[in-house]
């Protein structure tokens, strides 16, 4: 089960850097709210720079959330199911729900990215103009990253079923 | 009927059977929302759903998710909970009951400085349910004021479920965190009065400390209140403050709190790499949490809304006998029992989004209907058999408080929290009153 054990490791390494981006969003608003309030010199990058910080942060980050059990779910219902059952439903869930929606929104991201790249496209809430495909990319890759763990979740309920334990 | 208003019912029926059942609440909205998008909308509803992700990433007030629980995870790894806590035990333990009032209290401080639940229902069951069943106090007492003090955290601003709640019904956040501070007060009030006259009624339900046993009131006492309260507190009331005020926009405001918590953290030596480490992780999970669900929401209101699901909803609402207070009440209620089996975000991005348009309709002002709502929804916190601030107690509470001590436990605050949630509607200037004066009339 090395596969596992790879996507994992991928989406601790996203985690850890997308995690980590909250510590430079901190200094950069309160530069920003310190410059603007005391110096009257506002930036004409700092909001952009902020939702951009804080957008590659959780899109990346979603996989790593995945892997940590961080995403929401209401398991009063679940936790009543034999062990066998909750693999069985899991395996439905990763392979129906999070793989569709992985995979489509990866695909659909693609497109969307593409059409900034080819155009060239730039965008601006200010006098900053800055080119909108990289940003556009994290939505893609995100959603791969997510469809990834998903696939290693799968697989690891998979093999659990297999070997009829319930060890996680 | 239209055959799609019919579908937009089947589509809502079956997205709430499949999240009780326990698919992942933001998977379960955006599979449900791409799959009848997708056959009612072809393939250009694909280029919709992306710009909805694009949404949520652009969003301004958004970024003050991250920030503000950065600031509360912050506060919890320097221990300043355990520290306060300490300090009003020696304050009130003299008192009957006096360990349950210093538990609100350390609760409604750190609702100021957080904006979820967990860290703080945690906390305060490490610390202060072990303190209360040594000083005997009745167990279902101590369970109850963990788990409505702790459920404060998400009311209080600043708020997590009120950073949502404002894009969602397009209200400014800020005014949303005035109106929030007066309903956050009622309910700990109530919560404390309870106490004194629980404690006063039944003295063996939460005995004072000792005569022998008490710490002296005496300077030392007084300059160690002073070195741990007075940081905390100017931290809150300059994040508060400079928000109800209108200086700082929410996200300015949460930056500041987070880098002041940062400073906070460094006073008391407790800003390591692994503090920071942890925090940056539990910041991470909340925040993708949060903005995957809310990127499912949008994805199914779109359809949801499409199909005319909304129109059909707020005219059966509508068409209830007795006018709109009954209506009003209806949707109080279906909130309330909603709150019993899924979670507040699902309550807050399935059922309130079909609620909004009636209230408009009715004429009720749509920022004390949010307050409203927020109000009740702590209700749902308390409230098996899903009931976070259960989860988390049951999740570190000593092995001698059983699930039951914790259920009768918690009765008594969910009907404090109905009085709470009458009072706003019979008094809706506890809600608008501070809104209207410090940031003006109207609901933006």
């Amino acid at each position: 089960m090395k596969w596992i054990q790879y996507i994992d490791r991928i989406s601790e390494w996203t985690g850890t850097a997308a995690a980590w981006l909250v510590l430079p969003l901190t200094l950069l608003v309160t530069y920003e709210v310190v410059m603007r309030n005391f110096f009257n010199q506002p930036s004409n990058w700092g909001y952009d720079v902020f939702w951009m910080l804080y957008s590659l942060s959780f899109m990346i980050g979603g996989a790593y959330t995945l892997l940590r059990k961080g995403h929401v779910r209401i398991d009063i219902v679940y936790n009543v199911m034999p062990k066998r059952m909750q693999l069985i439903f899991d395996i439905v869930v990763y392979a129906v729900f999070f793989l569709f929606v992985t995979i489509v929104f990866t695909w659909a991201g693609i497109q969307f990215a593409a059409d900034a790249w080819v155009s060239g496209e730039h965008l601006s809430t200010s006098t900053w103009k800055f080119p909108s495909a990289p940003i556009k990319t994290v939505i893609p890759v995100g959603f791969f990253l997510l469809g990834l763990q998903s696939l290693a979740e799968l697989i690891r309920c998979l093999s659990n079923l297999r070997k009829g334990g319930p060890k996680a | 009927m239209s055959p799609e208003q019919i579908v937009s019912i089947v589509m809502f029926v079956i997205l709430l059977v499949i999240v009780i059942g326990g698919v992942h609440l933001a998977f379960a909205l955006m599979f449900i929302g791409l799959f009848f998008g997708l056959i009612f909308q072809g393939a250009s509803f694909l280029p919709i759903a992306v710009l909805q992700t694009f949404d949520v990433m652009e969003s301004e007030v958004m970024i003050a998710v991250p920030l503000f629980v950065f600031m509360g995870t912050i506060l919890e790894r320097t221990g300043i909970t355990e520290k306060v806590y300490q300090n009003l035990y020696e304050w009130f333990g003299p008192v009957r009951g006096g360990l349950a009032i210093a538990t609100i209290i350390t609760c409604m401080i750190f609702a100021a400085c957080t904006g979820v639940i967990a860290a703080t229902v945690t906390a305060m069951t490490l610390i202060a349910v072990p303190a209360m069943l040594k000083r005997k106090y009745d167990k279902g007492l101590a369970s109850g004021v963990v788990c409505a003090g702790g459920s404060l955290g998400i009311l209080i601003p600043p708020s997590v479920m009120l950073v949502m709640y404002g894009p969602m019904a397009n209200l400014s956040v800020a005014k949303l965190f005035a109106a929030a501070l007066f309903p956050g007060l009622l309910l700990s009030a109530l919560y404390l009065i309870y106490i004194v006259v629980r404690c006063w009624l039944d003295p063996k339900a939460a005995p004072a400390i000792p005569r022998e046993e008490r710490p002296p009131y005496n300077w030392t006492l007084v300059k160690k209140s002073v070195y741990i309260m007075v940081p905390t507190v100017i931290l809150i009331a300059a994040v508060l403050g400079s928000i109800m005020a209108g200086v700082a926009s929410p996200t300015e405001a949460s930056g500041v709190g987070a880098f002041f918590a940062l400073l906070l953290a460094a006073f008391y030596h407790e800003l390591t790499f692994k503090n920071v480490r942890a925090a940056a992780y539990d910041t991470l999970i909340v925040t993708a949490m949060v903005c995957f669900i809310i990127l499912g929401a949008g994805i199914f209101n779109a359809v949801f809304l499409y199909l005319g699901g909304g129109t059909l909803v707020a005219n059966l609402l509508i068409g209830l006998p007795f006018g709109k207070w009954f209506v009003l009440f209806v949707m109080m209620f279906i909130l309330f029992i909603g709150g019993f089996f899924i979670s507040w975000q699902a309550l807050l991005f399935i059922v309130v989004p079909v609620f909004l348009p009636v209230v408009t309709k009715l004429g009720f002002d749509q920022l004390w209907f949010g307050m409203l709502v927020c109000v009740n929804l702590q209700m749902s916190f308390l409230t098996p058999p899903f009931a976070y601030a259960i989860f988390f107690l049951k999740g570190s509470a000593p092995p001698e408080i059983t699930t039951w001590d914790i259920y009768w436990g918690v009765i008594p605050f969910v009907i404090l929290q109905a009085v709470g949630l009458f009072m706003c509607v019979v008094w809706p200037d506890i809600i608008l009153w501070l809104p209207r004066v410090t940031l003006g009339a109207g609901g933006r």
